[in-house]
């Protein structure tokens, strides 16, 4: 860890994300805290290769500094972090800087005022029980919407059947975890799922399905894919840094 | 054997006739519970059973897996002269079954009074 106070009070993002590391980090972190100041500056270059658990870790440093009514800055992000950020929406939120800073306050003022729905973000384990919890706080964030229950009841499927194809496919270990953001634009909503298991195109995977021929060969399994690519109106895979499965999926309603 | 209480991704069942089966699969049909739902209507169908009838007046949510269970046993079903008759289906999981066009490949009934007399009981 380094503390730098010339311009900005600065901490260093470990790469390691051990317990001791991490409970390094928090000291400082609270320590840097403690001194009220206006901005943070989170040195991300370690940050070479990226997992779900270093992006969860900044979404974790962006909701303190949030709380704590301080500015957060990520200093030298490497080209992978800044990508991961982008594919996940995350960048502009995590990045701010006073060139920016106008438009993103305008919209922490649209968000306050309910005129924006605030992003959701959260992280789970490919596990039966973990899906279902974090299935169920999926739910609690959509149902503070006036969405038809026509829509939740897609949304809870696409979101049950992309984490189970997780679990099933991508061979994760007990301590990755998933991580998932939802955003509105409108009456459309963007979900983003990222793992850091191996790489699984659930895209390029989805073969046609025939009820008719389904049924004469027995078929009990490979219908989720098909489904969510029924409920979803669109969808994009990228592998990102040889690490990250970032799956993107667009759903619309209304008008 | 009569029917048990409603448990989340509780699979009951209870026999109606010789040859008819009716099956409740509870709150859930998903990942967890759905190969439980394919070895009970196997079961079924080895034990000579011809109608199955799924009641899903408790049914709240029907994952791929649990659409599985039954898109991949109905054939037996029919081919014993009978079949897999889905009875009390909400609104939301009608849809799905629409999604993936199967709500005209499989056999609904609106009540299961409907699909016990498809079954020629009448209740």
């Amino acid at each position: 860890m380094q503390i730098d106070y010339i311009d900005t009070l600065t901490l260093l993002v470990p790469a390691d994300l051990s317990n001791d590391a991490m409970t390094h980090f928090d000291r400082g972190l609270k320590k840097l805290l403690t001194e009220d100041p206006q901005t943070i500056a989170f040195d991300t270059s370690q940050l070479k290769y990226v997992t779900s658990s270093h992006i969860k870790l900044l979404w974790q440093i962006y909701n303190i500094c949030l709380d704590a009514g301080v500015t957060m800055k990520l200093k030298s992000p490497s080209p992978g972090l800044v990508r991961v950020l982008k594919v996940l929406d995350l960048y502009e939120l995590l990045t701010e800087n006073f060139e920016s800073m106008r438009p993103q306050l305008r919209k922490a003022v649209r968000i306050e005022s309910g005129e924006i729905p605030p992003p959701y973000a959260d992280e789970f384990r490919a596990d039966s029980r973990s899906i279902d919890e974090a299935l169920e706080g999926f739910l609690k964030f959509l149902r503070r919407f006036t969405l038809p229950e026509v829509v939740i009841f897609e949304l809870r499927t696409v979101f049950y059947e992309v984490a189970t194809n997780i679990r099933s496919h991508a061979q994760m270990g007990d301590d990755d975890l998933v991580v998932f953001t939802a955003r509105f634009e409108g009456s459309k909503l963007i979900m983003v799922f990222a793992d850091s298991g191996i790489p699984f195109d659930q895209i390029s995977s989805t073969l046609d399905f025939d009820p008719q021929t389904a049924s004469k060969n027995g078929q009990t399994r490979g219908l989720g894919l098909t489904l969510v690519r029924r409920l979803t109106d669109k969808m994009s895979y990228v592998r990102m840094n040889d690490v990250i499965n970032v799956l993107t999926l667009e759903k619309k309603w209304g008008p | 054997m009569g029917p048990v209480a409603v448990d989340e991704r509780n699979i009951t069942r209870h026999t109606v006739r010789d040859d008819t089966l009716v099956i409740n699969p509870g709150r859930m049909l998903d990942n967890n519970n759905a190969h439980e739902m394919v070895e009970a209507i196997a079961l079924a169908q080895v034990k000579g059973y011809k109608f199955i009838i799924m009641d899903m007046s408790d049914l709240e949510f029907l994952s791929s897996a649990g659409v599985g269970s039954i898109l991949g046993t109905v054939e037996t079903s029919r081919k014993m002269g009978g079949d897999i008759i889905l009875c009390n289906v909400s609104d939301t999981i009608l849809h799905v079954l629409k999604v993936l066009d199967l709500a005209d490949f499989l056999t609904i009934k609106a009540t299961q009074k409907e699909a016990l007399t498809l079954c020629g009981i009448d209740s």
